[in-house]
């Protein structure tokens, strides 16, 4: 008897997704990630769940992409927004092409409930978004969804973990043990313990993203990705209230996405061969997608540059084709046939597909392990997604600000409630922590006790605390101190997590710093280095891969 | 409107208001035009001299040994550049001690008279708690921010945080300050915490530094604070109370002594973060400043044109909230600041000086007007070298007049002051108030100097 029927590595978007489907199907579940949910590729993407129409060549991938939309509406719809998005045209050459586009995005908008592509005229256009360019001939009109893809990551952990799976962060696997040519247990290093450990079991899923490759190799299977980076800019401030989707210097295209208080700028698509733990934006990246968005949203460099971060697509090993011809679909591998029996690995797939991932290769394991059950993963909602939420009548129950009751909502849906509830008795936790998102110290309380965050990294991802325009430059101490008051962190632990987050924050403000940012980063320099004192007396921190040179 | 004066000082922080009042004390019209409120409201309280040396990792023992071994090794250093002898390129560290101390002795007593006093002196390096509980060396701090006895050994130190007030975690300041006392086996062994609340008269939540500073203004939210720790005091013993440095704008001594005399027990205020009462108050003293020895000071004025001719500045041109102001002078202070202060900026293309556009340079007098900010900067975000790009600024000479890169002075009537220049990383020194204060009144010395002259 195995002590799980299945191990799933790897907790991004896909192994979440996969471990969610396997304990809804009734298979014991174990997710081991070797840092925190959602720290890898999931982390670094734009958050849209693609209609999939820049694949218009690969139409049962356009399909694909649409059906998964209306499922994640229907599972996870209280972390989804619907963004409008312009396409502005600058030439005569740029129409013919959003003619097919408009063609196939249209065929499949009813179901996603969205209208058919629409082309403006420049004035039309400027009513919509005022910063665009006044030169612009017209522009198409369509509308996709955006979702929140920590939150996603981490619901489809906690639904997983609720139904008795369990979720293990900050377990590294060490090993995965072949006999006689089937997999038959995973070693892992539990960094939170420094323990070794071990589990028996009946199938392994690798969903390592870009370090599916290694993890393959751990248990010494073949497997080869075609990985690709892209770097995203972040701008302090909604530099546009609508998406705008542009031609970049090279005749790629790229967009401007409102994402909460901020845009989001994106992306490259470069081939790589670097270390997926050691990736950073680079300066001809962050040139690039300014230089190509200025055209069209010509105020772009008034806003200030917060950060830019760097992602790696784990894609398909299609090779000798460009990055853009490589398809866009998922591939799982069996390595039954590499003498590895219940062994599988994921390439290749994009955010909207992480349930149709999980679902395919589910079947395969239920078909394996000779179970017959139906996939449910379409049907049942997401924590937080039983029912609406007034938003309202809570912050005049409760007595807070609508706004911060509604950010909260697009969080949590439902359970916002159970998060007001806590503030009660503590009045004072209706404190904002991070005046940037906002969020109240009671949110933050209840991520530490139901939500297993370990740093305040990890808060990052579930709060979005320290994401907003000041980059957690008044929150981190705050924010580590109700984490240390938590966890009962010592005092050097406590100074070590403000550390590490600002350390990891300065990844990505870092390679675009640049004006409005300098004194900003100045200011914070001034108050954890300077009057803290901590370039002197903070404890000793391990170099993160990202910090070598 | 236009104003003539004969020194102009442009911004409105610690070096230039100290250069303001430094030229008005010497019988000549002074303008200080200031963008904003001033980097130096934001600044802790402390006031750093030199904490630690470039790469150092043991603090000074005191301010005058630092400024010693400074003028031995860092001739570019601005306080080293004080006693920088022209011919010889030998800097004489006793001429650099004695102006250090003359200009920091004047301060003390100038801001005294706004009722603004603070202990300490550059004889021995003193170590001030941060919100954090940890220590950083420097040189004075406001009276409310000292015991003498806070480090005896059978003391009971007990931090006391507000409900509702986030900026102070009295609960993490307490273990961290113990921890670090026990590792170096010095200090007292017993540190405790609080939480006082003030429901009564404030909001529960989202409380402000500005609003208790306020509150304990009043006598009723003193007398409530006092009774409020009464009890925390009495069942625990603490002999003495650590608080956020929010002891009121106006007479935060009165406010502390108040407090001691109730509590019997010592009460300091660690020193802050931004937004900062400590620094408003030191601002709101240097301001105060000024204006008694005759200065005026032009809020919300940024200068936005400036007018040369052959060697000279002749003009600036300021823009004020609703009008524009020409300013003519004598002599010229360029006391801008770094990156908060606004007197340098920087893009992809490298860093400016922004008023005159003047030659910006690294620690080691390196150009940098083409080194993009990002290449300035280590990968480790916090390391006891720091970042170089808080070493640049402008390069001056030994009457402190800004040079080009061929070595040259940019104009015979300016002189730059303060964190615009060049040659010091504060933040891993500990030393940013210290060089405004003297590289401010030395920059008015010379400005006073060559306006006299220019009169006569």
């Amino acid at each position: 008897m195995s002590d799980y029927d299945v191990v799933v590595i790897g907790g991004g978007s896909t192994g979440t997704a996969v471990a969610r489907d396997c304990q809804i199907r009734g298979l014991k579940t174990l997710l081991l990630e070797r840092d925190d949910i959602a720290s890898g590729t999931v982390g670094t993407c734009a958050g849209m769940i693609s209609s999939g129409l820049k694949y218009m060549n690969e139409p049962e991938i356009v399909d694909m992409c649409s059906s998964e939309v209306v499922h994640l509406k229907r599972i996870a719809r209280h972390i989804i927004m619907k963004n409008p998005i312009l396409t502005p045209m600058l030439e005569m050459s740029d129409l013919s092409s959003g003619g097919n586009f408009a063609e196939e995005y249209s065929k499949r908008a009813a179901e996603r409930e969205v209208p058919p592509v629409m082309f403006l005229t420049p004035e039309d256009s400027l009513k919509i978004e005022p910063m665009l360019n006044p030169d612009i001939i017209a522009s198409l009109y369509f509308e996709e969804y955006f979702i929140d893809p920590f939150r996603l990551c981490l619901l489809q952990a906690i639904d997983a973990k609720r139904r008795g799976a369990d979720i293990r962060t900050y377990c590294e696997v060490t090993n995965i043990i072949v006999q006689d040519g089937r997999v038959t247990g995973v070693e892992f290093f539990d960094r939170l313990t420094g323990r070794l450990e071990s589990v028996s079991t009946r199938i392994v899923v690798n969903a390592t993203g870009p370090w599916a490759e290694k993890v393959a190799a751990l248990a010494g299977m073949p497997l080869e990705l075609r990985l690709n980076k892209g770097a995203h800019v972040i701008l302090d401030r909604r530099v546009v209230n609508v998406g705008v989707i542009a031609k970049a210097v090279d005749g790629r295209m790229i967009y401007l996405f409102p994402h909460e208080n901020t845009v989001v700028l994106g992306t490259t698509a470069l081939d790589t061969w670097e270390d997926p733990d050691s990736v950073r934006a680079s300066h001809d990246e962050i040139e690039y997608l300014l230089k190509s968005m200025e055209w069209v949203v010509p105020s772009i460099r008034e806003a200030r540059v917060v950060r830019a971060m760097e992602g790696i697509r784990p894609l398909v090993a299609d090779w000798k084709i460009p990055e853009g011809d490589v398809t866009r679909g998922y591939r799982i591998m069996d390595h039954a046939g590499d003498g590895g029996e219940g062994m599988i690995s994921f390439t290749g797939g994009k955010l909207v597909m992480c349930r149709h991932m999980a679902e395919s290769v589910t079947d395969i394991i239920c078909e394996k392990l000779g179970v017959e059950r139906e996939c449910r993963t379409h049907l049942e909602p997401l924590p937080g997604n039983e029912d609406d939420v007034d938003v309202l009548a809570l912050a005049s129950e409760y007595g807070m600000s609508a706004h911060v009751v509604e950010r909260m909502r697009a969080r949590r849906g439902t359970e916002v409630r159970a998060v007001l509830e806590l503030t009660r008795d503590r009045p004072n936790w209706k404190t904002k922590i991070c005046t940037c998102e906002p969020v109240i110290e009671a949110e933050i309380r209840y991520s530490i006790r139901h939500e297993f965050p370990q740093t305040v990294d990890d808060l990052r991802r579930r709060l979005r605390i320290g994401t907003g325009p000041c980059q957690g430059t008044f929150c981190t101490y705050k924010a580590a101190a109700i984490l240390a008051e938590e966890l009962g962190l010592t005092g050097q632990q406590y100074l070590h997590e403000v550390l590490s987050y600002l350390a990891e924050r300065w990844k990505g403000k870092r390679p675009p710093m640049r004006g409005g940012q300098l004194p900003l980063e100045e200011m914070a320099q001034g108050m954890y280095a300077c009057v803290a004192n901590l370039d002197h007396t903070g404890p000793p921190r391990e170099r993160q891969p990202w910090e070598e040179v | 409107m236009e104003i003539a004066a004969d020194v102009a000082v442009i911004g409105g922080g610690m070096a230039g208001l100290v250069a303001g009042t430094v030229a008005s004390q010497a019988g000549l019209s002074v303008v200080v035009l200031s963008r904003g409120h001033g980097a130096t409201a934001d600044c802790s309280g402390a006031i750093d001299v030199i904490g630690y040396l470039p790469l150092a990792t043991t603090p000074t023992v005191s301010a005058i040994e630092g400024l010693h071994l400074l003028a031995a090794l860092h001739v570019l250093h601005p306080y080293s550049i004080l006693g920088l002898e022209r011919e010889s390129l030998v800097v004489d560290g006793d001429v650099v001690v004695k102006r250090v101390q003359e200009t920091i002795e004047w301060f003390l007593s100038t801001v005294a008279e706004s009722e603004l006093r603070h202990v300490g002196s550059l004889d021995s390096t003193i170590m001030a708690c941060s919100p954090l509980g940890t220590l950083k060396p420097t040189a004075l701090l406001q009276q409310t921010m000292w015991s003498d006895s806070l480090m005896d050994e059978d003391n009971v130190v007990m931090f006391a945080g507000i409900r509702g007030y986030p900026d102070f975690h009295s609960g993490m300041a307490a273990k961290t300050f113990l921890e670090e006392r026990q590792a170096l086996r010095e200090g007292p062994r017993r540190v405790i915490n609080c939480t006082v609340d003030l429901s009564n008269l404030l909001p529960v939540s989202n409380l402000s530094a500005i609003e208790l500073a306020r509150l304990f203004d009043t006598e009723e939210g003193l007398r409530h604070l006092a009774e409020s720790l009464q009890s925390h005091v009495e069942g625990t013993g603490a002999s003495h109370v650590v608080l956020p440095p929010v002891l009121g704008l106006e007479h935060a001594a009165t406010a502390r002594s108040e407090l001691e005399s109730r509590l019997g027990a010592e009460v300091i205020e660690t020193i802050s973060f931004p937004p900062s009462i400590p620094g408003t108050r030191l601002q709101a003293a240097l301001e105060a400043a000024l204006e008694r020895a005759g200065g005026r000071l032009l809020k919300g004025h940024e200068v936005v044109g400036t007018e040369t001719s052959k060697d000279r500045v002749t003009g600036i041109k300021a823009r004020g909230p609703r009008r524009s102001v020409s300013v003519t002078a004598k002599s010229y202070v360029l006391a801008t600041g770094k990156f908060v202060g606004g007197g340098l900026a920087g893009d992809e293309r490298g860093l400016r000086e922004t008023v005159f556009g003047l030659q910006v340079f690294d620690g080691d007098r390196m150009s940098v007007t083409e080194t993009r900010p990002q290449k300035l900067t280590d990968l480790t975000w916090v390391t006891e070298r720091g970042h170089r790009l808080y070493t640049c600024g402008i390069g001056v000479d030994e009457h402190l007049r800004p040079v080009g890169l061929d070595g040259r002075v940019y104009a015979a009537n300016l002189f730059g002051a303060g964190a615009v220049l060049a040659g010091y990383n504060y933040i891993t020194e500990k030393s940013g108030l210290g060089v405004a204060i003297a590289t401010g009144h030395a920059a008015a010395i010379e400005a006073v100097n060559f306006a006299t002259e220019a009169k006569s």
